[in-house]
């Protein structure tokens, strides 16, 4: 448990980082990085990423959003199709951002399990 | 097998990654998009201002300051024009980078280049208009003058430098959802820019529709529906006034019949109500003793909107007023000792020639013989297609714009443009002079360089002096010259000459105390010019009437003019059609309707936002119109359509006009028979309406359902005017929309006064100003609509026209920049 919240936060933790200076897939390098770091687990490695991912981009979109009280996330969900609302908006982003992460710290995974073994 | 799946994940996580990251039709790839690291969330603004207090830029030459209020309208303080310009240049692409883009796109008929195949006609039109080889010459123009260049480069180094600083998370969301990126500015997008307000001021054109009206219904009908004007029409110089000059003399040709033009030619889109009010009032007139001035210019409504506020201050002015985002300097505003403002000139500066072309197609006739034409290729880049190339061939007319390539419906002809806009001229000279000016005399001095688009320059003086002057390059035109398609080959049906600054109508200090224009006609028939031109009827005689029954004004008072809703256009008709009305014919229904249109309502008829009266009037006027002119003119081919006002003077001066007749009736109906008809229909609608909303009301501004559209349309319809309301969708029906075109307070659908402005002189000049946006074009941000709906209201902003060094409380927030070397 303790080594899948560790993979987690690394995810989220180099997210952030890389996002500042990467463009949006940052976050898809983040999760392979953290994967060949702390992973090798497996499905874990895919739930380490879907859920960091998510975490960073829903909660840093939401704190966009939430600390200026801009009406753009509500002019973006017209746009949007569907009816959607500015929290869907932001859980939508964080679906994407987890989805980015989640395959990428899954491949990366695997990859680490075949170069280094499998870890306990 | 690890193997296998390594290789099947890394397709699964590559497919992903490309999918998000790929823009698929229309849709903008969505990682970028809505990555909270650079997609639009990132465009997410505070309402509390949050620029870097100190900022350090390469180009500048002196330090210099930028103070914001709490409209977050800028500020500039500089020690020299160069960075005067240059800040201009770097607040303005700040705010409005997308708007500026776009429209010098649209000038330079490139807007396939972002979006696609579905411009290419649009962008084809106005390469063949020729605003760019306008332009061109323009900037040749524009390069022999030292101080035009300085400003003009300033100008693009300040917005270069702002773009240069942009990071991805950074450019404004439109791009984002567009899929490009802003490129470099150049001196040309200034000029460019100018031009696109050329066409729009200019760029209207009804030679076409009045040569098919006069070929196809005679010179009686054509003399009726399109009159030159009688003198009683409130000319914008007062009648009488002595024109003491030697008038150019042309020589006039033999009578002529213009070709018919068969087919729906398509031209881009002018604005039939573009135009606007100005007038100054005189000491005289005002409790203050000083001179009052009043500006409201109508354009199409859109965000971010067209003007752009800004106070320029360097050590020789202090001016503040309004800019067109994507030019240097102030267009409408004040300065310490004077203010000024423009109204659309609205003269005829665009005819067409008809050619005759010889076999190749590479010569033409004039003065019979063949002369060559000059080809110009225009190279129009397509996004995601193949670049097209469309040779435009030149005549001494100008670019033969419909030819046998071009000519979308129809016969092929060949037609050539002849347009004011074509010319190189130098307005930035006039602007720049003009937010210096002390006085009367360099107020001259400075519009004598305004060419085109002809405007009618307002000006008031803090010594007292108010005037006006209609000034642009007119062509001396022989009467009726440009009503219809002209004749390539007659060198005397081209310009012959162009009418000398003194010539063109200007006054001073009249005696009524006032001078004003809205679009009328420049002079009556003393003024010995033909003034050929499409002119307004309505608001110039209520403004009159305004300001010479309700002196004396002050700033208070005078906000009730630019606000009238009184409709002139109702009551130059409504008591001739109610004596006309058959009320015995009309069934219980329909006399409910009429009761609406009650004494108060005939006698004063406001066109308030809550009330129905102007929704009847309004049907019944527009069904009436529809049986009498619009049932006759329609068809294979474009007739120009005759204005209210003049249909109006038909109705009550020759009510057998044989074109009035309904043809889809049998025998001749009487005007009576078809008022009658026209209210009938038109209170049907007005039932049928309230049947479907049991619970409302059939209010004018209902009928209107104004609203305010980002310029690009429907295809960002997110972005349309709203208020930061409590964050959530604002309801547009709660907007109260008064007003109609001829009204002084002229909102139509999506047109209307784009910006209101009241300055009142004095040793110390106050200014009242709105407009239906804000500073920001970041629909992110607080600041971008925030002026909706009280601009709707009819309230105004004090405007802050600050001292150097002097703050007060409205100071929200500094920018102190510095050079880099």
């Amino acid at each position: 448990m303790k080594k899948f919240l560790i993979e987690l936060l690394l995810v989220m933790a180099t997210g952030y980082a890389l996002g500042l200076v990467l463009p949006w897939w940052a976050i898809v390098v983040a999760g392979a990085f953290s994967a060949l770091l702390a992973g090798g687990r497996g499905m874990r490695d895919l739930f380490a990423g879907l859920l960091g991912g998510f975490l960073l981009w829903f909660l840093y979109s939401l704190f966009l959003w939430k600390s200026t009280d801009s009406n753009l996330p509500y002019r973006m969900a017209d746009i949007f199709p569907g009816q959607l609302s500015p929290v869907m908006l932001t859980l939508i982003t964080g679906l994407i951002g987890g989805l980015a992460a989640g395959f990428s710290c899954w491949t990366a995974g695997q990859l680490r399990i075949l170069i280094l073994g499998k870890k306990k | 097998m690890r193997v296998v799946a390594i290789i099947l994940l890394l397709g699964i996580t590559g497919a992903l990654v490309y999918v998000l990251n790929t823009r698929l039709g229309s849709t903008p790839a969505m990682g970028p998009l809505i990555s909270p690291f650079e997609g639009f969330w990132q465009n997410c603004e505070a309402e509390a201002i949050q620029f870097p207090p100190n900022v350090s830029i390469p180009g500048l030459q002196a330090p210099a300051e930028v103070w914001y209020d709490e409209r977050r309208v800028p500020h500039v303080f500089a020690q020299n024009d160069h960075d005067l310009y240059f800040l201009q240049g770097y607040v303005t692409a700040r705010d409005r980078l997308f708007q500026m883009e776009m429209s010098t796109y649209q000038a330079a008929g490139r807007l396939s280049e972002v979006v696609g195949v579905k411009a290419l006609s649009t962008d084809r039109l106005f390469r063949r208009l020729g605003l760019a080889y306008g332009a061109e010459n323009s900037m040749r123009l524009a390069q022999t003058d030292n101080k035009t260049m300085q400003v003009l480069d300033a100008y693009t180094e300040g917005v270069n430098a702002w773009i240069a600083s942009l990071s991805d998370a950074e450019i404004p969301v439109e791009y984002k959802m567009l899929g490009f990126r802003p490129e470099p500015w150049t001196a040309m997008k200034c000029i460019l820019l100018s031009k696109l307000m050329a066409h729009t001021l200019t760029g209207k054109t009804d030679d076409l529709g009045h040569s098919n009206v006069y070929n196809t219904f005679g010179p009686y009908i054509y003399n009726s529906l399109f009159p030159d004007f009688p003198d009683s029409l409130e000319p914008i110089i007062p009648s009488g006034t002595p024109y003491e000059f030697e008038p150019l003399r042309l020589d006039t040709p033999a009578a002529y019949t213009p070709v018919p033009v068969v087919g729906k030619l398509t031209y881009p889109d002018v604005h039939p109500n573009n135009g606007s009010n100005n007038w100054a009032v005189s000491g005289k007139l005002t409790r203050s003793g000083f001179p009052l001035l009043c500006n409201d210019p109508h354009l199409e409504l859109k965000l971010p909107s067209i003007w752009y506020e800004v106070q320029l201050s360097a050590p020789d002015h202090n001016v503040y007023g309004v800019s067109l985002p994507g030019t240097p300097s102030i267009i409408i505003g004040f300065n310490d000792d004077i203010a000024w403002g423009v109204t659309n000139a609205s003269r005829d500066v665009l005819d067409w020639y008809h050619l005759e072309l010889d076999p190749t197609g590479k010569k033409y006739k004039y003065n019979d013989e063949w002369v060559e034409t000059f080809d110009r290729v225009e190279e129009i880049k397509v996004k995601d297609s193949l670049t097209v190339y469309d040779t435009v061939r030149y005549s001494r007319h100008g670019p033969i714009v419909y030819d046998d390539h071009f000519h979308p419906g129809g016969q092929a002809i060949h037609l050539a443009m002849r347009w004011s806009a074509h010319d190189g001229s130098n307005e930035l000279m006039a602007l720049y002079k003009l937010n210096r000016a002390h006085n009367h005399a360099e107020y001259r001095d400075a519009i004598r360089h305004f060419e085109c688009p002809g405007q009618n320059f307002v000006f008031a003086c803090k010594d007292g002096d108010i005037a006006i002057t209609q000034q642009g390059n007119f062509p001396a035109k022989w009467p009726k010259q440009g009503h219809f398609i002209l004749d390539g080959n007659n060198p005397l049906h081209e310009w012959q000459a162009q009418i000398p600054f003194e010539q063109n109508p200007h006054t001073k200090n009249p005696a009524q105390g006032f001078v004003y224009s809205a679009n009328q006609i420049a002079a009556d028939t003393a003024y010995p010019y033909y003034l050929d031109g499409e002119y307004e009827h309505f608001r110039n005689r209520r403004i009159a009437w305004l300001l010479s029954h309700h002196a004396p004004f002050d700033t208070a008072s005078i906000r009730n003019v630019q606000l009238d809703v009184f409709q002139l256009a109702v009551t130059d008709i409504l008591p001739v059609a109610m004596t006309m009305l058959h009320k015995d014919q009309l069934s219980e229904n329909h006399r409910s309707v009429l009761a609406l249109l009650d004494s108060t309502y005939q006698r004063a008829p406001l066109a308030r936002g809550a009330s129905e009266q102007p929704v009847i009037s309004a049907l019944w006027w527009q069904e009436l119109y529809h049986i009498l002119i619009l049932d006759d003119l329609t068809g294979n081919k474009i007739y120009d359509l005759p204005g209210s006002y003049q249909v109006a003077q038909l109705i009550r001066s020759k009510p057998d006009f044989t074109l009035f007749d309904d043809r889809s009736t049998p025998g001749v109906d009487s005007l009576p028979d078809l008022v009658t008809r026209a209210f009938k229909s038109a209170a049907d609608t007005f039932l049928v309406w309230k049947q479907k909303h049991p619970d409302e009301s059939y209010t004018w501004s209902k009928l209107k359902s104004f609203n305010l559209p980002h310029l690009a349309g429907a295809s960002l319809r997110g972005f349309e005017g709203r208020k930061q309301e409590n964050a959530a969708r604002w309801n547009v029906d709660e907007l109260n929309v008064e007003g109609t075109p001829s009204c002084v307070n002229a909102i139509g659908k999506q047109h209307g006064p784009s910006w209101r402005m009241i300055v009142e002189l004095g040793p110390e000049p106050q200014g009242w100003g709105v407009y239906p946006g804000g500073a920001s074009g970041n629909p992110g941000s607080f600041y971008y609509d925030m002026m909706y709906d009280d601009w709707a209201a009819g309230r105004y902003f004090k405007l802050h026209r600050y001292k150097p060094g002097v703050k007060d409380a409205s100071v929200k927030s500094v920018q102190s920049f510095t050079p880099r070397s």
